[in-house]
């Protein structure tokens, strides 16, 4: 297996003093449930009867990725990749669903964003399911430990 | 001006230190001026592709003036109504020397850019050297190839969507669309007043930003929060004009222009980006008054640029799958696995020798989010729970490839569109009438299913007029100014509210059994729920506001019943039957009750024909009526 992740354009280490100093390290939103609550006008019948009327949703002026990782632990075992955090605190919660499975869309996504070969990609998936309760150690889990422990699943 | 001229001489000579073949301010000017006089020449400034770029629309007085009003977007201060001087002052703008990094004209207007260059042949290295590192890396990032318009259906309970959203996702060389950007034009709205949100939204006093996010955030927020099922439909577009949506998209970052809900909203602002892809494409000035979201697939459509849609149903919607392949037990196992009541490993009891055990874990999980986002499960309850549950799944292996695989219903292209003419007549208590009927927004409950959200009514201005020849007689039946009905079912895993509101005038009978003109505000709220056949039935009760002369003190109110469902029964059939009881007590004596029993009947996408049969008794005195209508859908 440790020739699935030579394809591992990530696979690069990096020295963890690098990035430890200067980092918040919160980890408040970095882990499961991180959903976004969209909080448009008011939930009353009556009134949402008004916006009836109104054919729009709140929006911002985001351009690019908006919100970063920055104030999250970052990953240790891989070399910095905003995107692939960024896209990994965002979908924790249907990525582990989907390890849990076994298949689906965040899963494949998950999966070449790692830069595996995707003739490798069903066993790579196979052996993330069997694997699931050491990717997902405890329900405080972070992003940084989730992509850390995959990559040490991968290289077993 | 000599000042001006020296300013600019240093600058350029501090540039030409760091870059060695930076030409002369004179040649440049030189240059510029032969641009300025080419363009001219040519006409650019009245060319469709500059009316693309700087958004123009012609003005009622023969001008011309930009629908965005943000000064950011204009280089010369005329630059809004006066095309040529803005086409200019962009010339000069691009020749203008060093800027901050991403602030100089060329990385703020890099359609504009493009286009320039390609008419008046302009030499890209006598240009200064621009740095627009961030943009650069946008670029890189976004990697566009090709464009998908992306339709989320209304919003099932919430009628701030109810008509939809379209945006426009950028796909680049990844296989996965999910890290795809998105770009999405929407209101900076932050009211959370329903009447104040309506009020600004209706009369522009938002301002809508176009925005350039992963399109993963996108399907997050409509189809596992909202549970809205997403249509996606790729464009007929070159990578090369998709390059050039992207490049404009970029010209708008942090631009705003007035967001009105009605016309100019997040539909037609997205026509703007498909025009700069290929601006032969004459789009936005074929929108109406309204402009739904719906309309702007339809008008994609017509242009022959829309491929065929794909469905992306929602969490909503494979909750529902996974539950059609459980029996109701098996459905409460995974309820209880959700609300932390079961333990997951009991069902690897041997005894229960459970063959759904994969789909039972799978809803469960699904169940378990949908409840952590309803807020029924804090977050640390949540974490814990899902993450038993999926302990259990992993240990069972991938099953087969895809059980849950949802049958697309029919597409919103596929729908009647959005404006109805109906005309026919009936029998109302013995005498004969014609009648016609305009309805000129949306859909009602009884126009065909088919690319419409099941249960959901929006009528705008539906009016009916009849004629009685014998009596000579011509009377409005119905003017309602809004009309909006939601039922929304409920079953074990939703548990949604359904209601109602209506506002208009309706020819009404009086206690007296005469017939007159009344102006109500009728608003109800109620349950609705699966019926035997497949329909949605519902219970509303209900509170009736009349005014009209005929009532002491000229208002009349009381409280209803209505009982009903809708049913369609196969695809050109639907049927709708509904029961009501008033009681008007304040400002009126009147007990009214009507039973109605309508039918549908589809002929084609855009025809149907009504039956409808009614039969009310207000204290005592009998109205039956019979109508027939065929409706045209334009």
């Amino acid at each position: 297996m440790k020739k699935l992740l030579a394809g591992f354009a990530l696979s690069l280490l990096i020295t963890g003093s690098a990035f430890a100093a200067g980092q918040a390290r919160s980890n408040v939103g970095c882990g499961l449930g991180t959903l976004i609550f969209e909080n448009k006008a008011d939930n009353s019948v009556v009134l949402q009867a008004l916006q009836a009327t109104t054919n729009g949703t709140s929006g911002n002026q985001t351009f690019g990725i908006s919100s970063g990782t920055s104030e999250c632990q970052q990953p240790s075992k891989v070399v910095q990749n905003e995107k692939l955090n960024h896209f990994v605190r965002a979908n924790m919660d249907n990525l582990a669903k989907e390890i849990a499975m076994g298949k689906g869309e965040t899963l494949d996504t998950f999966v070449e964003m790692l830069g595996v070969e995707s003739s490798q990609g069903d066993a790579f998936k196979a052996k993330l399911q069997a694997n699931f309760s050491s990717i997902f150690t405890s329900e405080k889990i972070v992003l940084a430990e989730v992509i850390d422990n995959v990559v040490t699943v991968s290289n077993n | 001006m000599a000042i001006l001229r020296s300013a600019l001489v240093s600058a350029l000579l501090l540039f030409s230190l760091a870059i060695p073949a930076a030409p002369s301010a004179a040649a440049t000017e030189g240059y510029l001026d032969q641009l300025l006089e080419q363009a001219t020449a040519k006409g650019l400034a009245g060319e469709r592709n500059w009316e693309i770029l700087l958004h123009y629309k012609k003005t009622l007085a023969g001008g011309h003036e930009s629908r965005i009003s943000d000064p950011h977007f204009f280089l010369s201060e005329t630059g809004r109504t006066d095309p040529k001087a803005e086409l200019d002052a962009t010339l000069a703008g691009f020749f203008r020397p060093e800027a901050p990094d991403g602030e100089h004209p060329i990385c703020r207007f890099p359609a504009r850019l493009q286009w320039l260059v390609e008419e008046l042949a302009v030499d890209p290295a006598r240009l200064p050297a621009a740095r627009c590192s961030e943009q650069q890396e946008l670029i890189k990032a976004v990697d566009a190839r090709s464009a998908v318009l992306v339709f989320p259906v209304g919003h099932i309970n919430s009628p701030a969507s109810m008509f939809g959203h379209t945006l426009i996702r950028i796909d680049g060389s990844s296989r996965s669309n999910l890290i795809s950007y998105a770009v999405n034009y929407a209101a900076d709205a932050t009211d959370t007043n329903g009447f104040l949100y309506a009020f600004k939204g209706l009369f522009g006093k938002y301002k809508g930003y176009y925005s350039l996010l992963p399109y993963y955030l996108k399907v997050k927020e409509y189809s596992d929060l909202e549970h809205r099922d997403m249509w996606e439909y790729r464009l007929k577009l070159s990578r090369d004009e998709v390059e050039r949506m992207l490049l404009h998209t970029l010209e708008l970052e942090r631009i705003s222009s007035d967001y009105f809900f009605l016309d100019e909203n997040c539909s037609f602002n997205l026509l703007f980006l498909i025009e700069a892809a290929r601006p032969t494409l004459h789009l936005t000035d074929r929108t109406g008054l309204l402009v739904l979201p719906t309309q702007t697939i339809e008008i994609a459509r017509e242009a022959g640029i829309l491929e065929e849609a794909m469905y992306r149903p929602s969490q909503g919607a494979r909750i529902v799958k996974i539950a059609s392949l459980l029996d109701d037990e098996q459905q409460r196992a995974a309820l209880e696995l959700a609300q932390a009541k079961r333990e997951p490993a009991s069902l690897r009891d041997p005894a229960s020798r459970e063959p759904r055990k994969r789909e039972i874990l799978d809803l469960a999980a699904e169940m378990a989010q949908l409840r952590f986002a309803r807020k029924e499960l804090d977050l640390d309850a949540y974490s814990r729970v899902y993450l038993k549950i999926l302990a259990e799944r992993s240990l069972l292996g991938k099953g087969d490839e895809d059980p849950y695989v949802i049958e697309p219903p029919a597409p919103p292209d596929a729908g009647h569109k959005t404006t109805k003419i109906a005309m026919g007549g009936g029998v109302r208590r013995d005498e004969w009438h014609a009648e016609l009927h305009l309805q000129p927004e949306f859909h009602g409950l009884l126009d065909p299913d088919q690319g419409y959200l099941k249960g959901a009514q929006i009528k705008f201005l539906d009016t009916a007029l009849c004629f009685a020849p014998a009596s000579d007689r011509l009377w409005l039946k119905t003017l309602h100014l809004l009309d909006i009905v939601s039922t929304a079912p409920r079953d074990r895993f939703f548990k949604p509210y359904s209601w109602k509101v209506a506002t208009g005038w309706d020819t009404e009978v009086m206690a007296d059994g005469r017939d007159s003109l009344i102006f109500r505000i009728n608003t109800g709220g109620g349950l609705a729920g699966k019926s035997p056949w497949g329909g949605i039935a519902h219970a509303f009760a209900e509170l009736d506001l009349n005014a009209g002369r005929r009532f002491s003190g000229n208002v009349a109110a009381g409280p209803g019943l209505t009982l009903g469902t809708q049913e369609q029964l196969n695809d050109w059939w639907k049927l709708q039957l509904q029961g009501q009881a008033f009681f008007y007590f304040l400002g009126d004596d009147r007990v009214a009750l009507k039973g109605m029993l309508a039918q549908n009947f589809r002929l084609a996408r855009n025809s149907s024909l009504n039956l409808e049969l009614s039969y009310g008794n207000v204290q005592g005195h009998s109205v039956p009526e019979a109508t027939m209508l065929l409706n045209h859908y334009f």
